[in-house]
């Protein structure tokens, strides 16, 4: 008997499996984490739709359908606070996604390896500091009385400066402070792909005559490019996800119109202690959750399009 | 890469060279801002004006980190917790990911886009914490260890710089008879060194100053890891509230009071040592990046 | 393109088998295990959970906590454990967490409105024990009913569908406490040789003078008036305000910061004229606690709101510097700057919290018997007369056994000494507080128990001048769904009118900004949550 096309397609794809055997057995664990700790909680989304009563369960709890999303785009301020989580995210995302790369490319022209290896390890000294510290001390400093503004006006700039009473200093000042914490520390992915790049590449390159800024372009740009791309999208898709011990730490009533993320604007609306706020949480969360996946998705795109392939 | 230029020039730019001081400079001064702070006597900090050096040298800051009857134990806690994870995470990531490498997998395509999902989305903490209950994960160590192990973003990671490793020297290998596994251990991960001690680092940075889950999910206090007990530390020690310490100093001297502040300060000074003394360490693997006895394209 | 399908369909087979292996998991555990009953001569393990505030967190090494313990085991043989959480959410989430999970501690405080519902909600699905049936044998709760009234019992316990699922607390008719809104520094008022104002006018020119003739540690002229932002300034208004909180006017209820308007105005243009006179410190609404202490600590302001926290550390700072100075902020005595506030009397009743107050205990672990010996233990120890114990020592001297009441009671010696605590001297202006000097601020915090005063009305008067009342029954009964949603609205634009207010350039603007309040509130729908508080009030039987 001839065997059905069906079948024969069917070994085959068996048969396959069983050539590739090892690369499950490599899969399988991290699959398996993956399933029971991350798909399976995943019914909690069930509560977005729900005025979920934890004693009642997500199953028992009383459906109210898009209730929860409606309340949430009808809070007054809400596209006010969206539009700040935007341009904060955005502009932390302009200045902050280049410093790191142009971090490791410095370090990577530093030829003393002492000093390379200290200013390394200073530089991501500040990520350890949390943003509660951080703002603290950023707040001593720049105060009316303090140092920046002493020197400010020691240099002949006049008034000093309400850095943290003037809504327009607060989106630059949240960039910079974020940049000074998280570069040296984001730079060091950055360097450990830039080592790997194949020294005979940059000898081709010497041949060729390339100077030293061609050579960064043509060498060792391209070669950190699929950890670029990478870090790129999944920077992009967590535009919204401004950081919130940062912002919250850094807000006061006079800069509020546009310190107000979507975060603390949720923490400070939301935030009675209540049980109830369990379903407007998680649908905040799930609106959150799909904007970064379409941001993902776009950002993903753009990335093959570019010739980088799909970072997933 | 070094070696080329050094044909060129005998030293780094001067420009970057400044650049790298004011740069560090920035960096470190408000740790050791920090580190002045927790030494001065902590009301007399309230005064200000303490920049350079402290003007009245005090050790109550870290007498009171140090007094906690927890914070041995936590430590050991913390230092398990990290190596543990450090060890685990880029272990099976990097498995997974070597995996998707592999362009003829069947179903490859299900297990590159599976790992978007938990990426963004999340259920909310109660069906976790029932989920930990369940399995018995609740008030243990492992806690900390077992649901945390697989992180899509580190897979991604190591994807993307394998992308970057030659076929050919997989293929080379496997002519030799070696299975997948084998090719994995022996011949990718020595050249992807760089990228592992990365992802170890994140790892164990993360999982250092982790507080969350002990405070959420372990009521036994002597299974806190140190974030978390140093957490507590600083709220038992407001000026609103005394704890059973001060108060019997309060009657005697005044050096040895402190203020959630200072007792901060010296918290941060106590967490951040520990990996400042260990980074430079692991420095070297992001120094060398030769590939060994690799197949010259 | 048959990847793609089968990619597909395995990802939604995925998601469905989680929504189906989650539905047969997510059981509310195991509730009403049915527990056994602890022999008599064992203690009896009371697992208690707290919400707190970084205010007041002890720890086990505090020796308050260690006397409470000490009191449980040996008046009734309880094993007191007290594990705290922070308030807001991470408390939240843990209770969330138990309830969702049924791992229920062994008792829940009920501290404020919020901890409310969720017993409500544990009571009704019947994880807590009812306190109904046994209240009536202890000794403390007829004189309790005696003292306050069935209202107030109603008022400040959980009671929803009838039943009393947290204990009560003894009350007693103490007299309102300071500290008051305002506090001064006592020697720039020696200084200046003027007298605690006592309404808007002398405020002023006290701040006037600090200006013209007090400097700060360097000699520099000073801005006499700073706040920590919002921690606490809405004190300072309750002296134009009367009440920042609801009260009850009749058959009206109103949220005092939101609904005065004359009064706020009026507060607002006399802030609106230091602000612009350069009398206030223009980084009040924007400095942290930390940059507010600093200025303190080196005496660049003289005038601010009473916080705990700041006011503490800043004292704490001076004393540190010179022991027994007299450098250091001390509470004005409250005044009204509003003749027409709603009549309130000195006299108030006000609830006093012992540790037990408004505890609910619930069925995990505490079989019926159990549940009888606690109700003994608290019988006492939710004494006012016991809180007061633990909080002053146990010398016996203060007390005596009263044989009629069955009970310890506290002597005229005692009255004495209350007289020289701290805690007195300090609400009398007479000497700083400050975490330093104060037991009683240890025994604060864990007791919730406000300071005591002598049944003097005469010196109260001299000292306190009136003030109001925060207990009444729209501040303690639960908050509806309407309030919860709009509540938080309606105090952020508060707060964005008042800084609004402040920082006008000029009085006109200042009013013009006040006088859009009303259409403001209306608007957020602060007549709707005023509506739902009346009704729930009326539910619980207090209007």
């Amino acid at each position: 008997m001839k065997e059905k096309p069906a079948d024969r397609s069917l070994r085959q794809f068996w048969a396959r499996v069983v050539k590739n055997r090892w690369f499950y057995v490599c899969l399988f664990p991290g699959f398996i984490l993956m399933l029971l700790f991350n798909y399976l909680p995943l019914y909690g989304l069930l509560g977005a739709f729900q005025a979920y009563d934890p004693f009642e369960g997500f199953f028992a709890s009383p459906w109210v359908g898009l209730d929860n999303f409606t309340q949430l785009f009808s809070l007054p301020d809400f596209g006010n606070v969206f539009w700040n989580t935007i341009t904060i995210g955005f502009w932390t995302f302009v200045f902050g996604f280049p410093a790191p790369v142009i971090l490791a490319l410095l370090f990577n022209e530093i030829l003393e390896p002492r000093f390379k290896k200290i200013t390394q390890t200073i530089s991501y000294i500040p990520n350890f500091i949390s943003w509660v510290v951080a703002s603290g001390i950023f707040y001593k400093f720049l105060a009316t009385d303090g140092a920046v503004n002493d020197l400010l006006v020691a240099v002949g700039m006049g008034e000093p400066i309400n850095f943290f009473g003037e809504p327009s200093w607060f989106v630059p000042i949240v960039v910079i402070t974020s940049i000074w914490k998280g570069v040296g520390f984001s730079s060091i992915l950055y360097l450990a792909v830039l080592t790997n790049i194949d020294p005979g590449l940059y000898e081709a390159a010497d041949i060729d005559g390339a100077g030293k800024l061609k050579k960064i372009w043509c060498v060792t740009l391209p070669g950190m490019m699929p950890t670029i791309a990478l870090v790129l999208v999944m920077n992009l898709s967590s535009l919204l996800n401004v950081n919130f011990d940062q912002v919250y730490t850094m807000q006061n009533s006079m800069n509020i119109s546009v310190s107000d993320t979507m975060d603390t604007y949720m923490f400070r609306i939301a935030m009675q202690g209540q049980i109830s706020d369990y379903s407007r949480g998680m649908a905040m969360g799930l609106f959150r959750a799909i904007i970064c996946l379409f941001l993902f998705l776009t950002a993903n795109g753009l990335s093959k399009k570019m010739g980088n392939g799909s970072v997933v | 890469m070094a070696r080329t230029t050094l044909k060129r020039r005998r030293h780094t730019n001067v420009l970057i060279i400044l650049f790298m001081i004011l740069f560090s400079f920035l960096c470190i001064y408000p740790f050791y801002y920090i580190l002045v702070l927790s030494l001065n006597d902590a009301t007399d900090a309230m005064r200000g004006g303490i920049y350079w050096w402290p003007r009245e040298i005090s050790l109550a800051s870290y007498k009171t980190v140090f007094r906690n009857q927890y914070l041995f134990n936590s430590f050991l806690i913390s230092v398990a917790r990290v190596l543990i994870m450090s060890v685990l995470v880029p272990l099976v990531c990097s498995l997974y990911a070597y995996a998707l490498c592999h362009t003829e997998l069947p179903g490859r395509k299900f297990f590159r886009w599976i790992l978007v999902i938990p990426m963004y989305v999340g259920g909310g903490i109660i069906p976790f914490y029932l989920l930990l209950r369940e399995m018995h994960l609740t008030d243990t160590f492992w806690v900390y260890i077992i649901p945390y192990i697989f992180g899509s973003y580190n897979v991604l990671l190591f994807r993307s710089f394998f992308s970057g490793v030659p076929g050919s020297l997989r293929e080379s290998a496997l002519l030799d008879g070696a299975n997948e596994l084998v090719v994995f251990f022996k011949i990718i991960f020595p050249v992807s060194i760089p990228v592992f001690a990365a992802v170890a680092l994140f790892t164990a940075v993360g999982n250092w100053n982790e507080w969350m889950v002990g405070q959420l999910f372990v009521a036994d206090s002597k299974l806190y890891p140190m974030a978390t007990v140093l957490l507590q530390i600083i709220r038992s020690t407001n000026s609103g509230g005394i704890s059973g310490v001060s108060v019997s100093q309060l009657i005697g001297s005044s050096s040895d009071r402190v203020t959630p502040e200072s007792v901060r300060y010296a918290m941060i000074v106590v967490t951040t040592l520990p990996i400042l003394l260990v980074y430079p360490l692991l420095q070297k693997y992001f120094i060398h990046g030769i590939m060994i006895g690799s197949v010259k394209e | 393109m048959k990847k793609d399908l089968w990619m597909k369909r395995a990802l939604t087979f995925l998601l469905a088998s989680a929504l189906a292996v989650g539905s047969t998991s997510c059981t509310s555990g195991d509730t009403n295990k049915p527990a056994s009953d602890t022999p008599e001569s064992e203690p009896i393990v009371l697992n208690m959970h707290r919400s707190t505030t970084t205010d007041n967190y002890i720890d086990e090494n505090n020796p308050t906590y260690q006397k409470l313990h000490q009191q449980a085991l040996e008046e009734a043989n309880v094993d007191l454990q007290i594990t705290y959480f922070d308030w807001g959410d991470n408390y939240t989430q843990k209770l969330t967490m138990y309830a969702a999970s049924g791992d229920l501690p062994s008792g829940v405080w009920v501290l404020g409105a919020s901890d409310m519902e969720i017993i409500n909600k544990m009571g009704t699905h019947g994880f807590l024990y009812d306190w109904t049936d046994v209240v009536n044998d202890t000794a403390n709760y007829p004189t309790l009913m005696e003292n306050a009234g069935e209202e107030f019992i109603k008022m400040s316990v959980c009671q929803e569908d009838g039943k009393l699922y947290g204990f009560p607390a003894e009350t007693h008719k103490a007299y309102p406490h300071a500290p008051g809104g305002i506090s001064l520094r006592k020697d720039w008022l020696e200084q200046v040789n003027m007298e605690y104002p006592t309404n808007e006018d002398e405020l002023y020119a006290v701040i006037k003078a600090f200006a013209e003739q007090c400097t700060d540690v360097n000699g520099n002229p000073v801005t006499p008036v700073s706040f920590p932002q919002w921690d606490n300034f809405i004190f300072w208004l309750n002296s134009w305000l009367g009440t920042s909180m609801w009260y009850q006017d009749g058959d009206t209820v109103g949220y005092g910061k939101y609904a005065k308007q004359d009064q706020l105005e009026a507060a607002l243009v006399f802030l609106n004229k230091l602000w612009n006179e350069g009398l206030m410190d223009q980084e009040s609404f924007t400095h942290t606690t930390e940059q507010f202490i600093t200025k303190g600590a080196n005496s660049m302001f003289g005038v601010s709101t009473f916080s705990y926290a700041a006011t503490y550390s800043i004292n704490d700072s001076f004393y540190a510097e010179e022991p027994g100075s007299d450098k250091y902020f001390v509470s004005c005595p409250t005044f009204s700057c509003y003749d027409e506030l709603p009549a309130e009397e000195v006299n108030s009743v006000e609830i006093v919290s012992s540790p037990f107050n408004r505890i609910a205990i619930t069925k995990q672990g505490i079989s019926e018997n159990d549940f009888k010996r606690i109700v003994k233990a608290i019988d006492w120890i939710g004494t006012y007369d016991a809180s007061l114990m633990l909080l002053m020592g146990f010398e016996d001297e203060d007390w005596y056994y009263d044989e009629a009441t069955d009970r310890k009671l506290r002597t005229d010696e005692w009255t004495q000494k209350v007289t020289e605590s701290s805690t007195y001297q300090y609400n009398a202006g007479l000497c700083y507080w400050s975490s330093l000097n104060s037991n009683a601020q240890a025994m604060y915090d864990l007791l919730n128990c406000i300071c005591v005063r002598p049944s003097d009305v005469e010196s109260v008067q001299n000292i306190q001048g009136h003030q109001i009342a925060v207990t009444s029954a729209p501040n303690v009964v639960t908050a509806g769904p309407v309030e919860k949603s709009k509540m938080t609205l309606v105090e952020d634009a508060w707060k964005q009118m008042v800084i609004g207010a402040i920082s006008a350039p000029s009085e006109a603007e200042c009013r013009n900004v006040v006088s859009q309040w009303p259409q403001t509130m209306e608007d957020l729908g602060y007549n709707e949550i005023v509506e739902e508080k009346v009704d729930i009030c009326k539910d619980y039987g207090l209007m």
